[in-house]
């Protein structure tokens, strides 16, 4: 029993050392898809601990995300980058916590379809005001280098994960899973609600926020339509499809599944490859809908005689 | 000493009227029953105190608190817990977590997972759902969930409990057995109830008094024997004398 402990807490510590060694080992290849197999892991494991356990599916991601690389952009060569990437990620809470206010009134699909509207909304707004300003897209020269990034997209990705595991076993994460059982009934035993729902939304915007700030270090050039782009919300949603389940290990299998599906066929069939995406989608809601983790533990869960 | 009274309640849909100047109270340790034919108003009364509505009219008080008003996470952190008549169980749950958030998050507002863990194995324990504490609440029968739907709201550890028809489609064994179970927790707690029922012979036997309503209006109040005698009553819903 004691062994296992070891082993279980020994784990998690050797693969994010190795991980850590990987700028070292790998080419700038292979190290840009482990950076984008981070990033995706910390955004769809930060949108679980909203929209996982609560059941409010949010599209708003993107608009976090790109609030998060905006305002690092604004701040480049103003204030120093490990201020800048921090602020980033309030501004993006700051805004989650502007549009949840409204938003979080409606449930189900009406919820679904007015972070998509509203982040729409936003990505216009600032289309509009860098437009009014005269800038055609921004620069930015002088970025940290790739291995810097990763290691912070690996900071982020971990602590998104620990965010999430530690959410999910609180109160708090009790609270939300009643919610998204039956809200009725979760206020009947005393559940605000309300205020969980924009305490965690809020939260849970923090890290796309951050992940936004230090991926525009990376493209080094800010572009609106590209930053707001409402894929990213798509993505971390298909993300969740394919991993299943609110536990921290369902988003990392679904972005492992995905980076990999998607590097594998944008190499081999570029054309094909956002069909074949669409093609898996479809066919794991419909044969797998409890997502791969979901098939795991069923899989390993011995039939009750 | 009164722990819960309504004062000349009113609820209106638009222009239907669910209830009308409804006023009774409630001393602690009571049981009350709550009587009437479908659309009577006895699941208005019952929103209203749990503060899942709003009254259109009238105050609601509550350990000398005006309730009315409040929302229903309010009321519950209160002490006033409800069943539904349509069971809401957190059915992707387990068993043990339905109770666990009602812990969490109610009266008693257990703040240590193991405490509430704790409270809700021993309520499992005193409502016969033992031997399901670890499986989806969704699986449990009818009558489980009903017995979970009882079990959930004491897990808030309330002082007020509103019972909601938890005897419906219960086979009469099953009655039989929630009624002992019934009336074995309120001994245990110093806990006050109002039930709704159809079972007329379980409210008789359960209930110390009773509140009969008719169209939204109250139309007559006392012992069982009094109301089953009672024209009024009798004319308006149970259609022909009992005894």
């Amino acid at each position: 029993m004691r062994r296992r402990h070891i082993a279980l807490l020994a784990a998690p510590v050797v693969a994010v050392g190795l991980c850590a060694m990987l700028p070292l080992m790998l080419d700038p290849y292979g190290l840009g898809i482990a950076l984008n197999l981070l990033t995706w892991i910390a955004l769809a494991e930060s949108w679980a601990m909203f929209s996982g356990l609560s059941g409010y599916i949010s599209l708003g991601h993107a608009v976090f995300y790109g609030a998060g690389a905006y305002v690092t952009v604004l701040l480049w060569q103003v204030v120093p980058l490990w201020l800048a990437i921090p602020l980033s990620g309030l501004a993006a809470g700051l805004l989650a916590l502007a549009l949840g206010w409204p938003c979080l009134r409606v449930r189900g699909p009406y919820f679904v379809i007015l972070t998509l509207g509203v982040s729409e909304f936003v990505k216009y707004i600032v289309i509009s005001s860098e437009a009014a300003l005269g800038r055609n897209g921004r620069l930015l020269i002088g970025t940290p280098s790739l291995a810097v990034l990763f290691e912070s997209m690996l900071a982020v990705a971990i602590i998104s994960m620990i965010v999430l595991y530690v959410v999910r076993s609180s109160r708090l994460g009790a609270g939300l899973l009643a919610i998204r059982e039956d809200e009725v009934a979760a206020e009947a035993v005393g559940v605000n609600a309300a205020a969980l729902k924009l305490v965690t939304f809020t939260l849970s915007a923090l890290i796309p926020g951050v992940v936004g700030g230090l991926m525009i270090l990376r493209s080094t050039y800010f572009e609106p339509l590209q930053a707001f782009n409402p894929t990213t919300s798509f993505t971390i949603v298909t993300i969740a499809i394919l991993g299943g389940s609110d536990e921290v290990a369902g988003p990392f299998l679904g972005a492992v599944l995905l980076v990999l599906i998607s590097e594998l066929l944008w190499v081999r069939a570029p054309e094909v490859y956002m069909i074949i995406l669409g093609v898996l989608l479809i066919g794991f809601v419909l044969f797998v809908p409890e997502g791969l983790l979901g098939r795991a533990q069923r899989l390993l869960t011995p039939a009750k005689s | 000493m009164t722990l819960l009274r309504l004062d000349n309640v009113g609820k209106s849909y638009g222009g239907v009227v669910a209830l009308r100047g409804l006023s009774f109270a409630i001393a602690p340790g009571e049981i009350v029953g709550l009587m009437g034919a479908n659309g009577a108003g006895k699941t208005t009364a019952f929103s209203l105190i749990a503060g899942t509505q709003r009254p259109s009219s009238g105050e609601i008080w509550f350990e000398g608190t005006r309730i009315d008003g409040k929302p229903a996470y309010a009321a519950a952190r209160m002490g006033i817990a409800r069943t539904f008549q349509i069971v809401r169980p957190f059915g992707g749950l387990r068993v043990l977590d339905n109770l666990v958030v009602a812990a969490l998050y109610g009266h008693e507002r257990k703040h240590a997972r193991s405490v509430a863990q704790d409270r809700a194995r021993q309520i499992l324990d005193e409502v016969g759902l033992s031997r399901d504490v670890l499986r989806p609440a969704a699986t449990l029968t009818l009558a489980g969930q009903k017995r979970l739907e009882i079990a959930r709201a004491l897990a808030t550890g309330p002082r007020l409990l509103l019972l909601d028809e938890v005897l419906a489609g219960l086979t009469a064994t099953e009655v039989v057995e929630a009624l002992e179970m019934i009336r074995a927790v309120h001994g245990r707690r110093n806990l006050t109830l109002i039930v709704i029922e159809h079972v007329m012979r379980a409210l008789t036997q359960l209930c110390g008094r009773i509140v009969v309503l008719h169209h939204g209006e109250k139309i007559a109040e006392g012992s069982p024997s009094e109301i089953l005698g009672d024209q009024r009553v009798i004319d308006a819903y149970l259609g022909a004398k009992l005894r």
